[in-house]
């Protein structure tokens, strides 16, 4: 794959890894530093793509192992941890409750809810791309979604 | 829920991620073609790198030298300005009182204040005091990726094989329960670094980040990294209208005052004392005790503040 189809393919996909990054990290910063990761990675490693077609999962996946890779690496004190650190502002109260309630989810629940409620991905295809098994996926999956009710009518309180 | 209020919640994607994700394209290079080199001289290059590779491990072996090239390594590949500017103010072994502490021997191994990169980073290393009898980790490897849950875990085993409700320990060997991840007799020591102060204010109020592990010798490597943001111009103005537009969010009232301070007091001067906050925790499983019973201590050293310009406004 040359350069120009490389940076064609991920420009097609740039919300798509600025959510999930964000989503992982709850942080702009580090969604930068995973995505730039993510990207010099995939460049040096797209050789073992055998199918153009999965471009898009496999540049998800290397994302998602950064993103893991990053936290674990670099476990940033959160100076105020119920604020995710997102440089762009919610653009409505409802969308900032939202937020706020999205990020009150503990990670392992917030991920694989917003892989399969905002990238559409199928549990199955969650559980290959986070590693791990079908019936913790679709636990998470469910317990998120309830967590998630929960939190947006107790922030609206 | 719909996906749509989903995709709003998380807001634009930042100008800033665009403009990264262009540049890191636009900087890929495609590989050359290889040349054919005769097989004596990949003996003798290789030799010839074996040699200054030993000696470079031997001379730069766990500083923050080591870190950055090997642990660490985003900045020295994709922001080598940074990685330059942090070896480039590098203050090895700086004066400093280290604490008569009962439980460890801790010490600032290096620092670096590099401005023009907006970012300080302090390396400190730390061992039990008797390590024949005790094992001192970093507090983050408790349960490092969070999947403790306490006493609210279901008793029973769950298929979310993170549902436990007992601590494991990361270590050099691995991941497992603390009884088996630290050696028989042995009592687990925790060791957790907190924020540092400059002058006696806390530099709370900007980004601070912090790695710790294990090092080959089996001490503690703390390397901690601030955001040497609040010296920018624009900082206070920025806080401002971060407030302005958020008035809820009250801590950037105090994010505002810490910031003028310390623009002041940094103002001319050549160094500064440096206080960590640290936590010495005996493993415990009573939680409470665990997360709060800790014994505090803190390290200061004498920061070299030679190439800190502020603006004349500040």
């Amino acid at each position: 794959m040359d350069k120009e189809t490389f940076a064609a393919l991920v420009t097609k996909q740039q919300r798509q890894l600025y959510r999930i990054a964000v989503s992982y990290t709850g942080s702009s910063a580090d969604a930068e530093d995973v995505m730039q990761e993510a990207l010099l990675r995939a460049w040096n490693r797209r050789n073992t793509l055998r199918d153009a077609a999965y471009f898009s999962t496999w540049l998800n996946r290397i994302l998602i192992n950064e993103c893991k890779t990053l936290l674990r690496k670099r476990k940033r004190h959160v100076l105020q941890p119920d604020l995710p650190n997102i440089s762009t502002p919610p653009p409505d109260e409802q969308a900032a409750l939202l937020r706020a309630a999205l990020f009150s989810l503990p990670e392992k629940y917030r991920v694989p809810l917003t892989l399969n409620l905002l990238e559409g991905y199928t549990l199955q295809e969650i559980a290959s791309l986070l590693s791990l098994p079908l019936g913790t996926v679709k636990t998470r999956v469910a317990r998120a979604k309830h967590k998630l009710e929960q939190e947006v009518s107790s922030h609206a309180q | 829920m719909r996906n749509e209020e989903l995709d709003r919640a998380l807001g634009e994607t930042p100008p800033s991620f665009v403009h990264r994700m262009d540049q890191t394209l636009r900087g890929l290079k495609e590989e050359k073609e290889m040349k054919r080199v005769a097989f004596c001289t990949v003996v003798l290059v290789t030799l010839i790198t074996l040699l200054l590779c030993t000696t470079a491990i031997a001379l730069v072996s766990q500083g923050l030298e080591w870190y950055y090239n090997n642990r660490f390594t985003a900045y020295q590949e994709n922001e080598p300005e940074k990685y330059d500017a942090i070896m480039g103010h590098l203050q090895t072994e700086p004066p400093q009182t280290t604490p008569d502490d009962p439980d460890i021997q801790i010490a600032v191994t290096e620092a670096s204040w590099a401005q023009e990169q907006n970012v300080l980073v302090i390396s400190l290393l730390a061992t039990a005091r008797y390590p024949e009898q005790a094992e001192l980790h970093p507090m983050w490897n408790l349960d490092a990726d969070g999947a403790y849950v306490g006493d609210s875990a279901p008793a029973e085993v769950t298929e979310d094989s993170e549902d436990r409700s007992e601590h494991w320990l990361w270590t050099p060997e691995g991941f497992g329960p603390v009884d088996e991840m630290v050696a028989p007799g042995k009592q687990l020591l925790l060791l957790d670094c907190g924020t540092p102060s400059l002058d006696g204010l806390s530099l709370d109020l900007v980004g601070a980040s912090m790695d710790a592990y294990i090092n080959e010798d089996g001490a503690v490597h703390t390397v901690l990294e601030v955001s040497l943001d609040f010296l920018q111009d624009d900082y206070i103005e920025r806080q401002r209208q971060l407030l302005e537009e958020n008035p809820e969010f009250t801590f950037l009232l105090q994010n505002i005052e810490t910031a003028q301070e310390l623009q002041q007091r940094l103002k001319g001067a050549s160094s500064v004392t440096c206080t960590i906050p640290y936590t010495v925790t005996h493993y415990t499983e009573d939680d409470t005790l665990l997360y709060t019973g800790g014994r505090t201590g803190e390290i200061r050293f004498t920061l070299n503040l030679d190439s800190v310009t502020l603006s004349p406004s500040a």
